[in-house]
């Protein structure tokens, strides 16, 4: 189908767009329209499709759905037995999260610490220095 | 990390020889002085059933010795039970020398769109775990202080290690401190049974000024969990993996309140704020 430049039609998808992205009109019911359009339309392949075709793919489907579902179970059988050794992993990250959070206490402690004997004694050469160029 | 691993190793290695003597004592005495309760029981007829309910010592005695071998972690017997403590603290120094290599590796293996949200949610989740353990840690610390100060100067015997017990089991709450409970007042029995009921009393007392100021004042810092959560993580896990699960079932569930609320209740339906834990 095509249409002139500048005239419109009443039910026309592709023009009452260009129309109301300048909003000039609300956007038609495209959904009535689509469905028109599919009436009218010829059936397309999937339609078409044989009953074998249908079956083939249903097949597909229940074989995908059981194939997940079997995974998962064997993935819930893999957790059950590896239950040992993940809980003893977990305890391994514990452990490494407690050193280095205590790690990360000490290192502070130590910083301001040190810090402030910096501090005190420069000040004490800051004083002395005073004291000798007065 | 190195000053921290020899100030600790220092720790450890000069209390081993008072904690191993009062350890093989503690062995020794804990099924003689649940003899001298079924003996005592005994002779009260009403308290009978209970006697006949009580296991024997030698049970008791089996069963202490198999409690940690057979924690529920992967190697078992005596000798696994060292293996496991060696494997948790090497792996873990390995671990915590350098958490960027392993936390970026697991990272990579994330499809590229949720790298940073992942990043994010495994810093939150290391977060919860460092508050909820150092607030863990100090109260563990202050409940073996105050109950070995405290059995010591009413004079139970075997204080230094029953301290140390109780302040160990004060990782599992609620659970925890009434299983360390046991040992001394059988202990205290075997003394007399005014010592025991002291000990009754000054370990309740104990339990609630922990339960109602020492917690409440660290957890206000720290990280808190609902209680009847926690009560029914630690018997889903403890059902499942045994002591291990109990003794885990905290920390595991203050990982997956994070993961749940950040992934689930954030990311899933559109909440701004996950579960607070």
């Amino acid at each position: 189908m095509r249409f002139k430049k500048a005239e419109y039609h009443p039910g026309d998808v592709n023009m009452s767009k260009v129309i109301t992205s300048r909003r000039l009109l609300p956007p038609p019911d495209i959904s009535v329209q689509m469905n028109d359009q599919r009436k009218e339309s010829p059936p397309s392949e999937q339609e078409q499709a044989s009953p074998a075709t249908t079956h083939r793919k249903l097949m597909r489907r229940v074989a995908l759905i059981d194939g997940i579902g079997v995974l998962f179970v064997l993935a819930l059988a893999a957790l059950w037995y590896a239950a040992d050794v993940l809980l003893l992993l977990f305890a391994c990250v514990l452990c490494a999260v407690l050193l280095q959070e205590l790690s990360e206490i000490v290192q502070r402690r130590l910083a301001s610490a040190a810090s402030s004997a910096w501090r005190s004694s420069c000040s004490c050469c800051c004083s002395s220095w005073a004291s000798v160029a007065g | 990390m190195l000053l921290l691993l020899l100030i600790l190793g220092l720790g450890s290695w000069l209390m081993a020889p008072q904690i191993s003597d009062q350890s093989s004592k503690l062995a020794e005495t804990v099924p003689k002085s649940l003899q001298r309760l079924r003996e005592v029981v005994a002779q009260h007829p009403l308290l009978e059933r209970i006697v006949a309910e009580l296991p024997s010592p030698e049970q008791v005695s089996k069963q202490l010795a198999s409690l940690i071998p057979n924690a529920g972690l992967f190697f078992g017997g005596l000798v696994g039970a060292i293996v496991n403590v060696v494997i948790i603290l090497f792996v873990g120094i390995y671990f915590a020398a350098s958490p960027t290599l392993y936390i970026e590796g697991f990272i990579k293996l994330i499809p590229q769109g949720r790298r940073t949200r992942i990043r994010d949610v495994l810093h939150q989740i290391g977060r919860t775990l460092a508050r909820w353990l150092i607030g863990k840690s100090l109260s563990m610390l202050i409940v073996g202080v105050l109950t070995a100060s405290c059995l010591s100067l009413l004079g139970v015997p075997l204080a230094l290690i029953l301290g140390i017990i109780a302040g160990l089991l004060d990782f599992i709450p609620y659970f925890g401190l009434i299983m360390a409970d046991v040992p001394a007042v059988l202990i205290a029995f075997s003394i007399s049974p005014h010592l025991a009921l002291y000990t009754i009393l000054l370990l309740t007392a104990i339990q609630l000024a922990e339960g109602y100021v020492l917690l409440p004042m660290i957890e206000a810092k720290t990280v808190s969990l609902p209680p009847a959560l926690t009560i029914v993580m630690q018997l889903l896990f403890g059902s499942l993996f045994g002591f291990a699960g109990v003794a885990l079932a905290t920390p595991l569930t203050a990982a997956l309140s994070v993961l749940v609320g950040t992934l689930y209740v954030q990311d899933v339906l559109g909440e701004r704020r996950g579960l607070e834990a």
